[in-house]
């Protein structure tokens, strides 16, 4: 039972505070302000899949006239690193260097130009002769880690930096397992066991805004770097590292972006910007053209292998969750991605014996990184699906059997502890949970236990289901900072590391501000993102912003606050316990009250004058899974394999939703991408592993006309843990679409999917097989 | 991107373009639309002709039948009330079906008939109709039928120096009734397979049909055979079977990304067995009292 | 050559490289509303509306708005207040990132200067050519009906 509490600014939809600037197109964006004289960058990309470069000449690039700077393994140092935009020291490979003298994938950089227009830098990039040794390339997962398999980091100098498994020269990218009691006497006590293969597929963020960066040489011989990305400080020092100077010599700064999803959690071009602006000495931009954002980074294709055990009464026994991830070319974020398979889907359920294992694999494809979802997509595909039919075979609702199964409050998983980010986890317990509240609103809402018209000639009707969980922050790793400063005017300034990348992240943080202050959000001016002005913050990934940054935001203004009424009480002549902050006032005992504009200009200039002010950091102790449920209504077109999603319901438990309509927006928004995933977003390669799909003409995403019907429930429950028991909402319901759309295409028309995406295809034939297509 | 344009031209008629045409022919890139244009890198280019000008923007009733300006826009003809109702409707669904609006607003009749690809909505249904294509050019007008504008590619049926100017819809075709289907992976995807039908009703059944194919491959695809099946016959559920079968069999279907060549195949015996259906509930419809 | 049309209700007559991208022209100019996004006419990221209709910035050339009339989302407010669909769009949280918000308004500006009271299906068909990857369309939907004066689904 969660307890009711009433605040006056958290859970009021505000309007999100850059709202205004953005329906009014203002120049916010990392483009949108180019300095004169600014470079255009482009980048060389690799025709091959493997290959060693056996000379660059670009002598003849060079001497074109507009040209400054020309780039590649001869003329910038070797550093390895990762890409990968996570706390230091990375779980990631070192596995990488700005420009190699290998290229792993179609697509893979080779070297970088910066001209005086983006046409003299094409023909640049024309004028560069590369002498290549074509290897073999390995394009399978399973090939890549047999015997004799072509080698994609035979460097010497690949390394890990923290004690995890890592086999370059078997390709081995990363592995972890965990086991809890014996999985085989499990099974064997289960009186029916299932055994499943499910592979789900490539798959690219397609934020609208790509990749971009920007480098400017200051007068002060500093770096700034302006760049589209959700992770400023780790820019920062991975830049730092590539370009062997200190930290504090750079100054990132992030803009507004258009869009990350995880795309952005990595130091992907701001490493070439950099060298390019110090050769060349002027500011050189550099964007990502739609066929590069292809190429990128990408979400890790998987083959999950399943097996479960379960009696007829509902009781599950054993599950064996097993993980062939395929990274890419290289290994960035591949060991955490895979540890989240484990540990954002296995706890969900009471499992007495588990067994959790996870090979991540090079091969010679693009490269995957974080994606929203972040390896939970994956596993909660093959387990959702796998949940449908076991209970159908027991003669179990579904909504029933997830109903017995799922954790309580309370209750804590053995996988916590063991399964972390790349090393060991946290142990948690369950603070709060409305997962039966989910079930119950969203079965009401898409009518589960009505029956449903199922459809006459071609058309087929059906319904499914499927229950999910992620976190909310990774505890004890991650950090987050702010510093608030009171004005004059009894407004504050809020600083703050955290990364909005459209989420609406400064307008979250400002509602907790302003909540702890007794003040309107309009009185908390946001300032992110700045590795300069605002203090430390990891970054937009792991759904921490509102849980971990949110905190330290609180922490700060708490802190504030104490100073506030520590005045207030000097002005009122009473204790400052007895000061209470409301509607921007502060507020003695009979009656009395002061403004705090008043309080605000007594500390500046009239007496014992101090800047009020406080900064707080800090790291969470658990990670408190949001919890969902989805319901889907689709209908099969029998006859061409088509699947039109009807209904979708996402009922969704994030604690205190700080923002009812952000958060609504952030499930809408995960969902269609889900949908989108789910059904017609693929990666099609050659047989030379060259992307063949690379454009948005052959890359298709949902648009407006593609969207079901969408409802959209928050479930309130209360993360005492949280800033106003507020837990994450940002990446768990993409999660929903592909095990859901898959059980409901069963219920229509009795085939199981475990291959995606469910295009019209790849449906088809699983009718034919069937013998039910027409 | 056109690194060598000097200048754009903007005539306001047709005998104008053929001029400059006559003139540098190969240094000319005619802009109806504009939406592929833009996307060459052609050095030779040092012209630019603007079409939208010429007064060829309307779409006219004419003689019982239809006159589309070669320059009217697609969007238009998607929403055109009378193009809505003629021959059921089949030209004005075939435009509706391409791209996305902003695409339909940019494209035009004689950009998208003259510059067909595999995809391209609109040939598919004017083939289905038999229309006829007014060209102009240094000898004159001439017109071509659209089994001969569409038997090789519309490029090569140009003289030099020639110009599209109106795609004519016949007043026969408003004697039948047809219909167009798009079949696509998301809303505004490319075709995977389309087909359109125009049928003329006659001795209770089906007295003439004509039944295309697009989405095959770079031309729409006219199934004599599956026509043949259809003469004189009443579309009952077995004939509509085996006329999907026989397009499926017939028409000359290849592979992409979005499809394997078996499943467009089959893909275009739905669409065939759709449209005809549709165009024949649209025919007995029409004759209730 | 010279380039005279109407940006934003105002005549404006530049001297412009005929077959320059009316895209990168504007955001020359200083118009950023107008943004890249694929420069292949895929996404709607930089669609401006010729003549009250919406189209592909990336893919026209200067030379073509000779003598049309321009409206990109800078001339969407008038005397210091926003549109009535700019103020909807920010009360039905219909702006996640803001990087498609430019070509939705100017689609649905088109939209409702040709249909005032559309419904849903209406307004999905006329925002078709415009990607969003953060919101999932349903609140831009609801607030181009809510600009409409109609119920929001």
């Amino acid at each position: 039972m969660s307890p009711r509490r009433r605040f006056s600014v958290v859970g009021r939809s505000v309007d999100k505070l850059d709202g205004p600037a953005l329906v009014s197109g203002a120049p916010v964006f990392c483009e949108d302000n180019l300095p004169a004289g600014c470079l255009w960058a482009r980048i060389l990309t690799s025709p091959h899949a493997h290959a060693r470069i056996l000379s660059i000449d670009s002598s003849r690039a060079e001497a074109l006239e507009g040209v400054h700077a020309v780039l590649h393994h001869g003329n910038v140092p070797r550093v390895m690193r990762t890409t990968a935009g996570q706390g230091a020291p990375e779980p990631s490979p070192y596995d990488f260097t700005t420009f190699d003298d290998k290229v792993r994938f179609v697509g893979d950089r080779v070297a970088a130009v910066a001209a005086e227009t983006a046409e003299l830098a094409r023909r640049a990039l024309e004028l560069i002769k590369v002498e290549y040794q074509v290897l073999e390339p390995v394009l399978d997962p399973q090939r890549a880690l047999e015997a004799g398999a072509p080698v994609v980091h035979d460097e010497p100098d690949a390394r890990v930096v923290i004690p995890v498994p890592y086999e370059p020269q078997r390709n081995l990218a990363a592995h972890v397992d965990m086991a809890v009691g014996d999985v085989e006497a499990g099974l064997a006590e289960a009186e029916l066991v299932f055994e499943h293969r499910y592979d789900c597929h490539y798959a690219q963020h397609v934020p609208i805004e790509p990749h971009c960066a920007l480098a400017e040489p200051q007068p002060d011989g500093r770096l700034r770097i302006t760049t589209s990305t959700q992770v400023p400080f780790h820019v920062r020092r991975i830049v730092a590292q590539a370009l062997g100077e200190p930290v504090g010599r750079l100054h990132v700064v992030k803009p507004r972006i258009g869009g990350g999803f995880g795309a952005k959690q990595e130091v992907l071009i701001e490493d070439v910007v950099a060298w390019l602006a110090r050769r060349s000495g002027r500011p050189v931009y550099l964007r990502l053209n739609r066929r590069e954002e292809f190429l990128s980074r990408t979400r890790h294709p998987m083959t999950v292998r399943l097996r479960t055990g379960v009696k007829r009464d509902g009781t599950l026994t054993a599950v064996d969750l097993d993980i062939l991830s395929n990274t890419g070319a290289y290994g960035s974020h591949g060991l955490t991605v895979a540890c989240n398979c484990g540990s954002k889907v296995l706890p969900l359920y009471r499992w007495p014996h588990i067994r959790f294992n996870a090979d991540v694999v090079y091969t010679n494809l693009p490269v995957a990184g974080a994606y929203r979802g972040y390896g939970a997509t994956q596993a909660a595909f093959a387990m959702e699906i796998q949940m449908d039919e076991m209970a159908r075979a027991i003669g179990m609702d579904p909504v029933d059997f997830r109903r017995l199964n799922h954790i309580r409050r309370g209750e804590t998983s053995p996988v916590f502890a063991a399964l972390g980010e790349g090393g060991e986890g946290t142990p948690q317990s369950i603070g709060s949970i409305g997962l039966d509240r989910c079930l119950t609103l969203g079965a009401r809402a898409i009518g589960w236990r009505r029956r449903l018209r199922r459809g006459r000639g071609y058309l087929r009707r059906g319904r499914g289901m499927a229950c999910l969980m992620q976190g909310s922050s990774i505890p004890q790793v991650d950090m987050g900072s702010a510093s608030i400063k009171m004005n004059d005017d009894g407004s504050f300034n809020l600083l703050v590391g955290a990364t909005d990348l459209g989420t609406g992240s400064d307008t979250i943080l400002a509602q907790i501000a302003a909540e702890t202050l007794g003040v309107e959000v309009g009185a908390v001016q946001v300032f992110s993102s700045d590795t300069d002005l605002t203090p430390f913050d990891v970054g937009a990934y792991a759904s921490s912003t509102t849980y971990l940054s949110g905190e330290a935001v609180r922490r700060a203004a708490a802190d504030v606050a104490r100073q506030i009424r520590r005045v207030a009480a000097a002005l009122l002549d009473c204790r400052p316990a007895q000061v209470k902050l409301a509607a921007g006032r502060a507020h003695g005992p009979g009656g009395k009250s002061v403004e705090l504009e008043r309080v605000a200009c007594y500390s500046l200039y009239e007496r014992d004058q101090v800047q009020i002010a406080a900064f707080a950091s800090h790291t969470t102790k658990k990670s408190p899974p949001p919890f969902s449920a989805h319901f889907a209504e689709v209908e099969v077109d029998t006859q061409t394999g088509q699947v039109r999603v009807l209904r979708y319901v996402a009922a969704v438990d994030c604690g205190t939703a700080i923002n009812p309509k952000q958060a609504t927006g952030q499930i809408e928004g995960a969902v269609v991408n889900g949908l989108s995933y789910a059904l017609c977003e693929e990666y099609l390669f050659d047989e030379r592993g060259r992307m063949r799909n690379d454009s948005l003409r052959e890359y298709k995403i949902f648009s407006a006309r593609d969207i079901p019907e969408i409802e959209t429930i928050l479930v309130p429950s209360y993360e005492a843990t949280g800033p106003y028991g507020a837990k994450s909402v940002s990446e768990i319901c993409i999660n929903g679409p592909l095990p859901v759309l898959s059980n409901a295409i069963y219920d229509a028309v009795g085939v199981r999917l475990r291959r995606a995406p469910y295009t019209p295809e790849r449906v088809l034939e699983a009718l034919d097989a069937q013998g039910a297509g027409e | 991107m056109l690194a060598n344009v000097e200048t754009c031209h903007y005539p306001h008629s047709p005998e104008q373009v053929v001029q400059l045409l006559q003139g540098k022919h190969q240094r000319i890139l005619l802009l109806a639309g504009g939406t592929t244009a833009s996307l060459s890198s052609d050095e030779k280019i040092t012209d630019l002709v603007d079409l939208t000008r010429l007064g060829l923007e309307g779409i006219e009733a004419s003689d019982g039948g239809w006159r589309l300006g070669a320059t009217a826009r697609l969007q238009q003809l998607a929403s055109h009330p009378g193009l809505r109702r003629y021959a059921g409707g089949l030209v004005a669904e075939a435009a509706a079906a391409v791209g996305s609006r902003p695409i339909r607003n940019m494209a035009t009749v004689g950009g998208n008939a003259v510059q067909v690809f595999r995809w391209s909505d609109p040939p598919v249904a004017y083939l289905a109709l038999g229309a006829e294509f007014e060209l102009l050019g240094p000898r004159g007008q001439r017109l071509l039928g659209a089994d001969e504008f569409y038997r090789r590619h519309p490029r090569r049926q140009l003289e030099r120096a020639e110009i599209l100017t109106a795609v004519l819809l016949p007043a026969a075709g408003a004697a039948g009734r047809g219909a167009f289907i798009k079949l696509s992976r998301t809303s505004f995807d490319l075709a995977m397979a389309s087909a359109a039908v125009w049928l003329q009703a006659g001795g209770g059944g089906i007295e003439r049909a004509r039944l295309v194919v697009g989405g095959m491959r770079t031309l729409p695809f006219r199934c004599r055979d599956a026509e043949r099946l259809l003469a004189g016959k009443k579309p009952t559920p077995t004939l509509l079977e085996r006329l999907a079968q026989r397009v499926a069999e017939e028409v000359p279907a290849t592979a992409d990304v979005r499809t394997s060549e078996s499943y467009r195949r089959r893909l275009a015996g739905v669409a065939a067995r759709r449209v005809v259906r549709t165009a024949w509930e649209r025919l007995s419809l029409e004759k209730q009292p | 050559m010279k380039l005279s049309f109407e940006l934003n209700g105002r005549p404006v007559e530049w001297e412009v490289e005929p077959a320059q991208s009316l895209l990168e022209l504007l955001r020359q100019r200083g118009l950023k509303s107008v943004k890249w996004g694929c420069g292949q006419g895929d996404c709607g990221s930089c669609t401006v509306l010729v003549d009250g209709q919406t189209m592909r910035s990336c893919l026209l050339l200067a030379a073509q708005v000779q003598g049309r009339s321009v409206t990109t989302a800078e001339g969407l407010a008038a005397g210091g207040r926003l549109h009535p669909l700019q103020q909807s769009f920010l009360e039905a949280g219909a702006v996640q990132c803001g990087y498609c918000t430019p070509g939705m308004l100017l689609a649905a500006k088109s939209l409702l200067d040709e249909i005032p009271q559309p419904d849903a299906d209406q307004v999905a068909e006329a925002l078709d050519g415009n990607l969003c990857r953060c919101t999932g369309y349903k609140k831009i939907i609801e607030a181009v009906l809510l600009a409409a004066g109609g119920q929001s689904t």
